[in-house]
């Protein structure tokens, strides 16, 4: 290989174009190949740069044309175009085709193109270290044999294999009569229609265009052969071509198959790939994960392990921040402010330490909570849980395309609604925003797992994972009902691709559950502090007494239907106080219901029965959802009509289960 | 091979890469080489967004789950349409398909 050959010794140019994708090393390769003989200039009326260069290799010598780098040959971009009418245009003798071994499929895609344009081709292996250190194993020799083609293995980054591939290209160009590549077939249905295809347009395909190809890119759908070959085939042929076409215009997807499928024969014939590392383990552990029974069990197992972490850690602690914290900081606000008037003290003691203050001591269960799903999220597998989750819903009659909007509603139901902007039809994304209120957010399990523990003990876990379980089967239920009444079971058919398992990031998870802490931290000391100052305002005035004030008026009007689930009305204005935010509730309760010595969480197990409380729960995470939801349902459905709906809707399911469950309840012996 | 991915998704409802590669004999790499190509085609639709390259204002992103989600494709019209699947439907019953809801 000399790259400043002498004329004189030279017998003949040839013109070389050097194919390949983006990021296969192409460059490095040309300019080893090519040195200081390069010129750059721009492709005739392009704006994409052309880079030529000369070689020399025995008496022969070659133009070398760095082609861009481009994924197939279809002229959807301005590169495919320019490396397409070269070859068409421009006749090379030879195309050295550089492909990335690590990512031969990908590759092989673009010399099923290039072969189609029956353009002799020499198969650059570069990359061959990476994939080796991937643990693929390519046999160039079989693969060669497969292609029916030159297959040189080079590593350009080492400049090793250049000379065998200019020999190789070399010996090519010499030979072009033993070039017999095995080319990629149209899968069978479609094969007769390109045969008469190619029958129809004979004759009226100019030079330098090959027929055949045409009239396969034809049948493909190409647009600018389409175009062109109508100017081609004039009136009198065209119209015979279009009908044609029409009848057939998913001929492309056998046209593309036969060329998947010939690539998948070479890969097999001539790649070895590891079995062991990450996508091994990721295979064996989703033999579990995603089975439609044990993904099920494990699901449920996940989150049980959750709840019973929240329990076991962070809900004592919360107790102790209530009882030690809040408790003393209260006892401190009455004494410090024993001077001043009654209604200041109570303020700061009821309204605003009782009130957000009390919310506050909740972000040891929130930091917790968001950890084991940040750490879920991390690992892989809350991927996995909406895979076995889609699979539950579909067999439920649920919009199955819904499921990842509403997995995010545990989170928060508010990007839950906004999520559902992936969706494409109205329908589905109206169905799925209707139904995201019913996911229970993270804001109503801290509500959960701080009044489950209250109410019932040692019990609390299964209960607390039995209500959530209840709350899923009214999804599912009102699912059913809007899908089969409103949305007339529509059936959709989903492909998925989940992420790798992989090693949890710590920093990652840490700077998510700071992100998430703090901004429930901002929240208490914003619309829960001024929440808090309303709720304590109108339970003080106008006589200082809970009993005779406004909200103890408002309270017993509605006190009949708490009666119907064993509420009394500080629960149901606690409830009503949850529209502004759900961490409202705890809240209210703790105004309402004030805290001994003991906390809340005592004061509410001494004064509530165990039938009120589990339908008090049931209703909460039923309940209609915060102002923030239902302003993004109103700005996503564009429709005040829709949104209120829901409304009325979760309230009446919410309050008929509040009923059922306390009546049920009491019926099962619970004390009411 | 395209069409039998297009028909395996519409018989099972939901599939995976990795059992479409079992099924048709093939690497995953080569079945999302040809996910992609059908959605390039408008057979399917991808309708989870690859968040490593969400934008800002994506809603997605507000939320906490978004970093690891699986990417998803669902069939359009235009692929139901190829195999005659009369299953899959698209239009709206009784919500209306113009405007807002």
């Amino acid at each position: 290989m000399n790259r400043m050959p002498e004329p004189a010794q030279q017998e003949r140019m040839l013109l070389v174009g050097l194919a390949g994708q983006p990021n296969v090393g192409k460059s490095t390769l040309f300019n080893l190949l090519t040195g200081l003989s390069q010129h750059v200039g721009n492709w005739p009326g392009k704006t994409v740069e052309r880079k030529e260069g000369t070689l020399a290799h025995n008496k022969t010598r070659m133009r070398l044309v760095d082609l861009p780098g481009i994924y197939s040959l279809t002229a959807h971009s301005l590169e495919e175009q320019v490396a397409r009418d070269f070859i068409i245009q421009e006749h090379p003798d030879i195309i050295v085709m550089v492909a990335d071994a690590s990512s031969l499929e990908r590759n092989l895609y673009l010399l099923a193109e290039l072969l189609i344009l029956h353009v002799p081709v020499v198969l650059a292996l570069n990359m061959l270290d990476v994939a080796e250190a991937q643990g693929i194993q390519i046999e160039a020799h079989v693969l060669e044999a497969a292609l029916g083609l030159s297959v040189v293995p080079i590593v350009a980054t080492r400049n090793q294999g250049l000379a065998e591939l200019v020999a190789a290209t070399g010996h090519l160009a010499s030979n072009p009569d033993t070039f017999h590549p095995a080319r990629p077939q149209i899968a069978a249905p479609h094969r007769q229609v390109l045969e008469q295809l190619k029958e129809m347009v004979a004759g009226q395909v100019p030079a330098p265009f090959d027929p055949d190809w045409v009239a396969l890119k034809l049948l493909e759908g190409d647009a600018e052969i389409t175009r062109k070959a109508k100017g081609w085939a004039g009136k009198l042929v065209w119209p015979g071509i279009e009908v044609l076409l029409r009848a057939h215009e998913d001929a492309v997807l056998d046209i593309a198959s036969g060329r998947y499928e010939w690539i998948g024969r070479m890969v097999r014939a001539a790649v070895t790939r590891p079995r062991f590392g990450q996508v091994s383990l990721t295979d064996k552990l989703d033999r579990f994960a995603v089975h439609p029974l044990w993904g099920l069990v494990i699901l449920f197992s996940v989150f049980a392990a959750v709840f019973w972490l929240t329990f076991t850690l962070a809900v004592p602690l919360q107790e102790w921040l209530d009882v030690t914290v809040i408790g003393q900081a209260r006892e401190a606000a009455r004494h410090l402010l024993a001077d001043e008037p009654g209604w200041l003290a109570a303020l700061v003691a009821e309204g605003i330490l009782g009130g957000a203050g009390l919310v506050l001591t909740f972000l040891p269960v929130l930091a917790l909570f968001f950890g084991a799903l940040a750490l879920l999220e991390d690992t892989g597998y809350l991927a996995r849980s909406a895979y076995v989750m889609d699979r539950f819903m579909h067999a439920l009659g649920l919009h199955g395309k819904s499921f990842l909007p509403l997995f995010l509603g545990f989170g928060c139901n508010v990007p839950a609604v906004m999520g559902a902007r992936v969706i494409e039809s109205r329908s589905g994304r109206l169905l799925t925003i209707l139904l995201a209120p019913l996911v229970p957010c993270s804001a109503r399990l801290v509500v959960l797992a701080f009044l489950t523990p209250a109410f019932f003990g040692t019990a609390a876990l299964p209960v607390a994972l039995a209500l959530v379980v209840l709350n899923l089967l009214v999804l599912a239920l009102v699912g059913i009902m809007l899908n089969q009444t409103l949305f007339r079971g529509q059936h959709m058919a989903f492909i998925m691709e989940l992420p790798l398992y992989h090693m949890p990031n710590a920093r990652a998870i840490g700077a998510f559950v700071w992100n998430n802490t703090w901004a429930f931290a901002r929240k208490a000391g914003s619309f829960i502090l001024l929440a808090s100052v309303v709720v304590w305002a109108l339970s003080y005035f106008p006589t200082g007494t809970l009993e005779q004030s406004y909200l103890a008026r408002i309270g017993q009007t509605l006190a009949p239907l708490g009666g119907l689930m064993g509420m009394d009305w500080r629960m149901l204005v606690a409830l009503i106080a949850g529209f502004v935010a759900k961490e409202n509730v705890i809240a209210t309760l703790g105004i309402l219901y004030g805290q001994g010595g003991g906390g809340l969480a005592h004061t509410l197990a001494a004064q509530v029965t165990p039938a009120s409380a589990l339908a008090f729960l049931t209703v909460t995470l039923l309940f209609i959802p915060c102002l923030a939801t239902v302003a993004v349902m109103r700005q996503e459905t564009g429709s005040w009509r829709w949104t209120l709906f829901d409304v009325a809707l979760l309230l009446a399911i919410a309050l008929g289960a509040g009923i059922l469950v306390y009546h049920g309840a009491i019926f099962l012996g619970m004390r009411g | 091979m395209l069409r039998t991915i297009l028909r395996l998704a519409a018989d099972l409802g939901t599939i995976r890469c990795e059992e479409l590669a079992r099924a048709l004999n093939t690497s995953p790499e080569l079945v999302r080489l040809a996910l992609a190509e059908l959605a390039r085609r408008d057979y399917l639709q991808a309708v989870a967004p690859d968040c490593s390259t969400a934008c800002e204002h994506c809603p997605l992103r507000a939320a906490f789950l978004y970093r690891r989600q699986p990417r998803v494709w669902v069939i359009t019209r235009k692929g139901a349409a190829a195999m005659g699947d009369r299953r899959i439907h698209f239009g709206l019953t009784h919500v209306s398909d113009r405007g807002q809801f």
